[in-house]
């Protein structure tokens, strides 16, 4: 049983540019299936119907989830970043989603991609911070009314936690993923180990999908609720 | 062989923690709702997201025992 096997990386085509290795991977091909189905999902709202079809009610049932999340943390400048929010969510669940159908990868199980995301978040907050605040954004790191003795650690304990943030999304999403792909692979191995009672880990499996279906979607809304309350940090100083 | 098992073991010690943590978190949510059960959406979704985040050390926790075994 090798357990790890799933999350090889293997190129579909060889293309070296310059010396470097670009090759057409799959996870490249599932990022590029995420993004054209996210694109569909997206491109409802170019022609809005009065009575809803199918694409256009999944499009405002995900529009109504995420402009609430962000209404609550971001309040008055909730309506710039919804957008941005509902792309990453659809783009995060439909590479959970994609992973689990058979024979596909799962590219949210590597840390280079949910860092790469986690990163682009960060570098969205820092920027409307310094767009919004200016120089005084460093007040962040020393927040007032601390007395002067504390306020050595309290600017360390501040400055690691501005750091620490995208590192634990990404490798909170990343590690879900690897999680759930391990268990899923361990259940199913006893249906071809165990001899006249194969058929009962079936029905494991059958509910581990159903709950790592729930998962793919959780993860991507705690990775869209935590780089919310990154971005209200910066944009509502303490 | 034995080494790695009994490192695999150690490194699913947090679960300790996590299950005393999962255990007061709905303890807790529970008593809420019954003294205020008006509030039982708003309570019970800030719950879950923290017992999503606080499942992510457990898992963190089992992926290191399985790359330590498997290593």
């Amino acid at each position: 049983m090798d357990l790890l096997n799933q999350f090889i990386v293997v190129p579909i085509f060889n293309i070296r540019f310059l010396g470097f290795d670009i090759s057409f991977t799959n996870s490249a091909l599932l990022m590029l299936m995420t993004a054209l189905s996210s694109s569909i999902i997206l491109s409802a709202r170019n022609k809005v119907n009065l009575v809803p079809n199918f694409i256009q009610s999944i499009n405002e049932i995900i529009y109504n989830f995420i402009s609430n999340l962000t209404r609550q943390y971001l309040k008055d400048e909730s309506d710039k970043y919804i957008p941005f929010f509902m792309a990453l969510f659809i783009f995060i669940a439909m590479g959970n989603l994609f992973g689990l159908l058979p024979k596909s990868f799962t590219f949210t199980s590597h840390l280079i991609s949910t860092f790469s995301l986690a990163m682009f978040v960060f570098a969205l907050s820092v920027f409307a911070g310094f767009k919004k605040h200016g120089l005084k954004l460093f007040s962040l790191f020393a927040p007032r009314g601390v007395p002067k003795l504390m306020l050595p650690l309290v600017f360390l304990i501040e400055f690691s936690l501005f750091f620490v943030k995208p590192f634990v999304m990404a490798l909170r999403l990343c590690v879900n993923m690897i999680a759930g792909h391990i268990i899923l692979k361990v259940v199913l191995h006893y249906s071809t180990t165990l001899f006249l009672i194969k058929f009962i880990p079936i029905f494991g499996y059958s509910a581990m999908l159903l709950f790592e279906c729930a998962v793919a979607i959780f993860q991507a809304y705690i990775f869209v609720l935590l780089s919310c309350i990154s971005l209200k940090d910066v944009l509502y100083l303490h | 062989m034995m080494d790695k098992m009994f490192a695999a073991s150690v490194a699913l010690l947090p679960l300790i923690g996590v299950s005393i943590g999962l255990s007061k978190l709905f303890s807790s949510l529970f008593s809420a709702i019954s003294n205020n059960p008006v509030a039982k959406d708003s309570m019970s979704t800030l719950a879950f997201v923290g017992a999503g985040l606080l499942e992510s050390i457990a898992l963190l926790s089992f992926i290191i025992a399985i790359l330590i075994v498997s290593s």
